[in-house]
């Protein structure tokens, strides 16, 4: 199989995961920066251009609540899953494991 | 203001943000240079020997062309050339339209004026140009990158087109101050376009109506010189009022000097014409006298005068004011 065939359609899979990736993380309040590297170290490799927006618009969807934390060196901005995230996350995991329920019917 | 140069992150987060809502705008420039400087840090602590400013360039890198990010932040689509394309393509517009256009109409206008056209056709003939060369280049560029969007299979990259990709050097600095509002620039610039288009149109279709003889305002001898002038000095300042806000400075001392040059190239001509008594159109006076009109056409000159030079001295000041309120001067 070609490569970047491969490649290509792995990342059209995660695509939708870097969404429950963040909402699961974000069960404690985290910073754009270290969400990035706790995503990467679990192996979601995003980049900032992506996430850093994407974080804003689940804001914006009422999905997280953030917060300004200035006591640090450098103000940063905390981000935290609501009850509308968390419930989000149920109900894409729910999806998630009926698909492969049904993948695995049709092999 | 501080007098330090910007950094590149400075430039960053202002080219990205810069298109962004007021509502949004301080806020994502805020976390975008937590983000940027965190970034940064862990560079360094990989790679000790890394120094501030390459960690700097690598981390912007990372984060790419800033208008793909601030479009991302804003959520619009960019449809017509899809999003791999768009910056290269709004990139190639606007650096061919701000140099191609002026040059060529220039070089068009002056070719007319050494076959002896008259001013008022020249200067017709020349803003003709200049809207059709718009358009022009307008459409074909953006033919030429939907053609190449839409014939290549998949796979399409800046790097294949030899597209050269976005590098940090190519930030614009960021303005010094808060950028004058986009709506005072607008309603000045309609303003001026309104009186253009109300001396142009009392001339071509005059509703001043004497005996079922329509005459017009302004004497139309003066068309020979003096309207095309102050049609000139009318572009002049929407010319001035789109840089100033373009260069985004608010009001500096240099722009309110600009600006009480500009105002007094425009009122001058009006207020010497006015001084003369030769603004309005005689036929249009005798007209009014033989139809029993009390009219004083010296009083209506010095009322013109008086405004012309009222509202150059008033907006001068305006400027001058602005200039303080913005800390450019001393109080």
């Amino acid at each position: 199989m070609n490569d970047d065939v491969l490649a290509s359609h792995l990342q059209e899979l995660r695509r939708g995961t870097v969404v429950m990736a963040a909402l699961a993380t974000l069960t404690r309040p985290t910073y754009g920066y270290a969400l990035l590297e706790e995503l990467a170290a679990a192996g979601f490799a995003v980049d900032g251009n992506t996430l850093y927006p994407l974080l804003r618009r689940l804001e914006k969807q009422g999905l997280l609540t953030s917060e300004w934390n200035t006591e640090e060196s450098r103000p940063r901005k905390f981000y935290r899953c609501t009850p509308e995230g968390e419930a989000l996350l149920t109900a894409l995991l729910d999806e998630w494991q009926s698909l492969h329920t049904s993948i695995e019917r049709l092999r | 203001m501080t007098a330090t140069k910007p950094t590149l992150t400075d430039r960053y987060v202002h080219a990205a943000t810069r298109r962004l809502g007021e509502d949004q705008r301080d806020d994502v420039a805020l976390e975008l240079r937590a983000g940027i400087a965190d970034r940064v840090e862990a560079l360094r602590a990989e790679n000790p020997i890394l120094d501030e400013e390459s960690a700097e360039h690598a981390a912007l890198v990372e984060l790419g062309d800033p208008d793909a990010l601030s479009a991302s932040y804003a959520g619009t689509p960019q449809q017509l050339i899809g999003p791999e394309l768009f910056p290269a393509w709004s990139r190639v517009m606007r650096a061919v339209l701000v140099t191609v256009v002026p040059i060529v109409t220039v070089i068009l206008m002056a070719i007319d004026a050494f076959a002896g056209e008259s001013i008022g056709s020249i200067a017709g003939h020349g803003a003709w140009m200049a809207v059709a060369l718009v358009v022009h280049i307008s459409f074909w560029i953006t033919l030429s990158f939907v053609v190449v969007e839409r014939s290549s299979e998949g796979g399409l990259t800046q790097e294949s087109l030899g597209i050269t990709p976005w590098k940090p050097e190519s930030l614009p600095e960021p303005p010094l101050g808060p950028r004058g509002s986009l709506g005072e620039t607008l309603t000045n610039i309609a303003w001026l376009a309104i009186l253009g288009i109300l001396l142009i149109w009392q001339q071509v279709a005059p509703t001043v109506r004497i005996d079922g003889e329509r005459l017009p305002v302004i004497d139309p001898d003066l068309w020979s010189f003096w309207m095309p002038l102050v049609l000139v000095t009318l572009a002049c300042e929407i010319a001035f009022e789109a840089a100033k806000y373009r260069a985004g400075a608010g009001w500096t001392p240099g722009f309110a000097a600009l600006n009480t040059v500009t105002g007094l190239l425009f009122a001058a001509p009006i207020a010497w014409l006015a001084s003369q008594d030769r603004l309005l159109n005689p036929a249009l006076v005798q007209a009014l006298t033989e139809e029993g009109v009390t009219f004083d056409a010296s009083i209506v000159h010095a009322a013109i005068l008086a405004a012309a030079l009222g509202i150059w001295i008033w907006d001068t000041i305006d400027g001058w004011r602005k200039v303080g309120r913005a800390g450019g001067l001393p109080a």
